[in-house]
């Protein structure tokens, strides 16, 4: 027998009160002697002893009534030992499926044990049992729900990943658990956990239940685990560089006498191997890039595999430097000099003469093409007003991370900007107008666009809530308007990018204001995906295809949509994407083992003070029955034999 | 041995005896006859001689005048000796008003006393709880009568209870034969033989008087409220709301009352139910007339 809230017991202080009453009742009586008092006995003899009894009865049902109250305050329970076998409940089992449950021990992963647990628990449930099974690596997955066909469930447990690569999410599966438990209608509700409790579960910081359901630990770890990973990967260097690019790699986890050493794959061909030098920590390992290798991304591999195989692989963005924009002219001139990107491609090539890297393509908007844009990092609409058909693969190549740029001119038509891009801008053009005086510009970042006069502008008005103005208009009206869109950004000018309504082209700061706005345009994500994380691609069309390679060499292709979020990242290490067959770079993406599931040291079953002590599994061990409603209903009778006890006295 | 009388007891008996005198002044003083005949001056009638009579007895003139033995019969009066006997039970001590019941028995005997002792009579005194605990023998005299006073007024403290079976067994042996016995008890001995001793008292020729002291608390049980009672010799205590249970107290009582008195008329004797709130001259007066 347990409580809920031991604290209320100590209420049953409280029991006194009625026999202090008792007592205190029979002292006030005042006293009178009297020689006749043996006929007070004779007459009383038998009522006194009736009131006797029923005084006796009263103090006795009073106390019981209080103490009754007091336990049901107390929330109790009883603990009915009771085998598995011999009573049908609801069983909920969590299932730990993250990276650490993939450790390998004697043969055999710990999930693949904790399956087997599972199934012979399963296999010894009475009929009419309900069970559910969730899988606690992240995300939480309801694997069977309540299902009292035990022998279907029993097959189940064959069907789980026995290598995952997931990061864990205990808590949250433990909470789907007990929802699932309190649904049944079954009362005896069971949660049994099997993991391993490394400190990656954060076991203790779990909701566990309280009341009503009994919980069961099973602790399935490796013994002196023995496990490395690599822990950190630094690129030196330049990809354009005379010696390539350098990769340090720090090599953490239970030092080993064993040689070791790393191996790197390009494009899914293994390419160098080297030995780990033994460091205090690890190891340390250096691999080095070719110049010129256009890979946006490597893999390497920690051989020989120990008993956590899956975060022995990394895969590495080796990043570019390189910018690739297209420039849409939407006033073409045969003169070079005229066109509207003249001053941009001017801009532009300056920049390697100090040190930035941008690799242009310039295109008349009748010229556009489908794979011009996918392969861009920045598309500039230079005064372009596109046709319509481009503007669902703008959507979409933004969407996917592509950035857009759109200068204003004579040629842009605010209306179909406003229809159809709507949703992609960070505001709306409205009418184009020319300024009698001219306006300044004015920018924090870049204070000397204040030099710059601008004549005409086609005003951006309703910016969308997440817009930001880096720079505005010496009356205040914004100038260039920034947000972000899905995974890509998009900046509008309100005035023209070429000579045409602003001195901005002759002024220094142009080449800076241009090179720093399409580098911001540019910027990528870096981070590494977590296994089964999403992330943001364009899907194939019907001209171009959109396929993503796995660690393993897998190719998936991507359905045909406007964007896809690929989920397939399972596997760790790097994910390229091709493009038509041609590598990608700038949708090339990694994904990292989860961060603590390397620890393979198991800090044991969490301490569940709530109801019951933290047990090892054990089948004869009982279920715990609320007694509150019973005790209530004691009361209850208490309470009505008290006011019959007080009638009876009375008569 | 210098005896100093208490200023307590002094107040004690000369309230008694006051009460006493003024119980008996206003009362017919009653005669005795006695029951021996023999030489005296008052004549009761003649017989003829029986061999055994004594010869001073013959009536020589009614020989002469009728040539018949005749012995001359006179009624003579004589002394009467008077046994008093007083419960001193710690029950008898108690009142529900001023007057205690052994005051009033007191008063009652001491009255009585008074009223033999001017007439000449002997009287002795005994109290008794579960035994006989004073014993002042049968005397006359106004001496006597201030030493039975100040028994009265002061008698032996008793912490026992009644026990009147065999305190009046023993009252028996110190009556004699053939007196006035006046005991003055609340008779709460619910033992059934516990007046039994009376018709042997009776039978010695004695003529018996039983004053049943009671308070009128104890014949009606005036509470109101709900009290813990306790009683005077050793019964367990008992909590009693007295508006429940007055109707059959008041019908035990009255049975043990009329037990009482049913046995004592049984036995020969006179039964008197002296009240303490009854003043005594009236249960006197009572007591004479009805004589």
């Amino acid at each position: 027998m347990g409580f809920g809230l031991p604290w209320a017991l100590a209420g049953l202080i409280a029991v006194g009160i009625p026999i202090l009453a008792h007592l205190l009742r029979r002292q006030k009586l005042p006293k009178q002697t009297l020689p006749t008092i043996a006929f007070l006995h004779r007459i009383q003899a038998t009522r006194a002893a009736r009131l006797r009894v029923v005084d006796m009865l009263l103090l006795f049902v009073r106390a019981l009534l209080v103490a009754a109250l007091v336990l049901v305050a107390a929330a109790p329970y009883r603990v009915v030992r009771s085998s598995l076998l011999d009573r049908q409940h609801a069983l909920a089992i969590v299932l730990d499926d993250s990276l650490s449950m993939a450790a390998i021990y004697q043969g055999k992963t710990l999930i693949e044990r904790a399956a087997l647990s599972a199934t012979e628990q399963v296999r010894k449930l009475p009929e009419g049992s309900e069970v559910s099974v969730i899988l606690s690596g992240r995300s939480p997955r309801v694997w069977v729900r309540r299902r009292s066909d035990l022998e279907m469930v029993g097959t189940v447990f064959g069907d789980i990943g026995l290598r995952s690569t997931r990061g864990d999410a205990l808590c949250d599966a433990v909470q789907t658990a007990m929802e699932l438990l309190l649904e049944s209608e079954l009362a005896d509700r069971r949660l049994l956990v099997l993991s391993d409790f490394t400190e990656g579960t954060h076991a203790e910081s779990c909701e566990w239940p309280s009341r009503g359901i009994r919980v069961a630990f099973e602790t399935l770890s490796t013994p002196n685990p023995d496990n490395r990973r690599i822990a950190s990967v630094e690129v030196n260097g330049e990809r354009d560089a005379p010696d390539g690019m350098r990769l340090v790699v720090q090599i953490a986890g239970t030092p080993t006498q064993s040689p070791q050493e790393l191996r790197m794959r390009q494009k899914g061909q293994e390419t160098q191997k080297t030995p780990v030098q033994r460091g205090g920590n690890g190891g340390e390992a250096s691999l080095s890039i070719a110049p010129g290798s256009t890979d946006a991304v490597v893999e390497l591999q920690l051989y020989p595999d120990d008993v956590l195989p899956a975060d022995n692989v990394r895969g590495v963005l080796l990043g570019s430097d390189t910018v690739h924009v297209l420039l849409v002219d939407g006033d073409p001139h045969p003169d070079p000099r005229k066109r509207e990107t003249a001053f941009l491609n001017h801009a532009l090539g300056v920049a390697s003469r100090i040190g930035r890297s941008f690799s242009v393509e310039t295109l008349d908007a009748e010229d556009l093409s489908e794979n011009a844009i996918i392969r861009s990092d920045v598309l500039v609409l230079a005064n372009a007003t596109l046709d319509q058909k481009w503007l669902p693969l703008i959507q979409r190549y933004v969407g996917g991370g592509g950035s857009l740029w759109i200068t204003a001119g004579d040629r842009v038509n605010p209306r179909a900007y406003g229809s159809v891009l709507r949703e992609l801008l960070p505001g709306r053009y409205t009418a184009t107008r020319m300024e009698a005086r001219s306006l300044s510009l004015q920018s924090k970042t870049l204070p000397e666009l204040a030099q710059a006069k601008v004549r005409g502008r086609t005003p951006i008005a309703e910016a969308s809530l997440d817009a930001v103005v880096t720079a505005r208009f010496s009356d205040g009206a914004a100038a260039m308007l920034e947000h972000r869109y899905r995974s890509g950004r998009v900046a509008m000018l309100a005035t023209t990018i070429d000579d045409a309504w602003t001195d901005l082209p002759y002024q220094p700061v142009f080449v800076p204001f241009v090179l720093d706005t399409l580098r911001r345009l540019a910027g990528r994500s870096e981070h590494s995906v977590e296994p089964y994380g999403t992330v943001s691609l364009p899907g194939s069309t019907q001209s171009q295809r959109i396929q993503v390679v796995t660690p393993t060499g897998r190719t998936v292709d991507l359905a045909e949509a406007d964007r896809v979020a690929f989920r397939d990242t399972g596997e760790i290490g790097a994910y390229r994407v091709l493009v038509n067959g041609v590598n990608g770079a700038r949708f090339a993406f990694v994904v990292d083992a989860p961060p603590g599931e390397s620890d393979l040291v198991s800090k044991g079953a969490p301490d569940v003070e709530s109801s019951f002590e933290a047990v090892e599994l054990d089948t004869s061990s009982g279920v715990e029955q609320p007694l509150g409603p019973w005790l209530l209903l004691l009361a209850m009778v208490l309470l009505f034999g008290e006011l019959g006890l007080r009638q009876i006295r009375r008569r | 041995m210098t005896h100093v009388l208490e200023p307590e007891l002094a107040v004690r008996l000369a309230g008694l005896t006051l009460r006493a005198k003024r119980t008996v002044d206003g009362l017919l003083a009653g005669m005795h006859r006695s029951p021996h005949r023999g030489a005296s001056a008052i004549f009761k009638e003649h017989r003829a001689y029986r061999p055994g009579d004594d010869p001073r007895l013959i009536d020589w003139r009614a020989y002469a005048r009728s040539d018949r033995y005749t012995i001359k019969h006179f009624e003579h009066e004589t002394q009467l000796r008077g046994t008093l006997a007083l419960d001193i039970s710690p029950s008898m001590h108690w009142g529900s008003g001023d007057v205690s019941k052994i005051d009033h028995a007191a008063t009652l005997l001491a009255a009585i006393a008074y009223l033999l002792t001017r007439q000449g009579d002997a009287v002795s005194l005994v109290t008794f709880d579960e035994e006989i605990r004073d014993r002042l023998p049968a005397r006359s005299g106004p001496a006597h009568l201030d030493y039975l006073m100040r028994t009265l007024a002061e008698p032996t403290r008793s912490n026992g209870q009644t026990a009147l079976h065999a305190s009046l067994d023993k009252l028996i042996e110190h009556a004699g034969r053939m007196g006035l016995v006046v005991i003055a008890s609340d008779l709460l001995d619910l033992e059934g033989e516990a007046l039994n001793p009376i018709a042997r008292i009776q039978a010695r020729g004695h003529q018996t008087i039983v004053l049943h002291v009671m308070d009128p608390a104890e014949l009606e049980l005036p509470y109101e409220r709900p009290l813990h009672f306790e009683g005077l010799e050793g019964e367990s205590p008992v909590e009693v709301d007295p508006k429940g249970a007055r109707r059959r107290y008041r019908d035990a009582i009255d049975a043990f009352v009329g037990s009482c008195q049913r046995r004592v008329v049984a036995a020969g004797a006179r039964y008197l139910l002296a009240r303490t709130d009854t003043p005594p001259e009236h249960t006197l007066l009572q007591l004479l007339r009805e004589g």
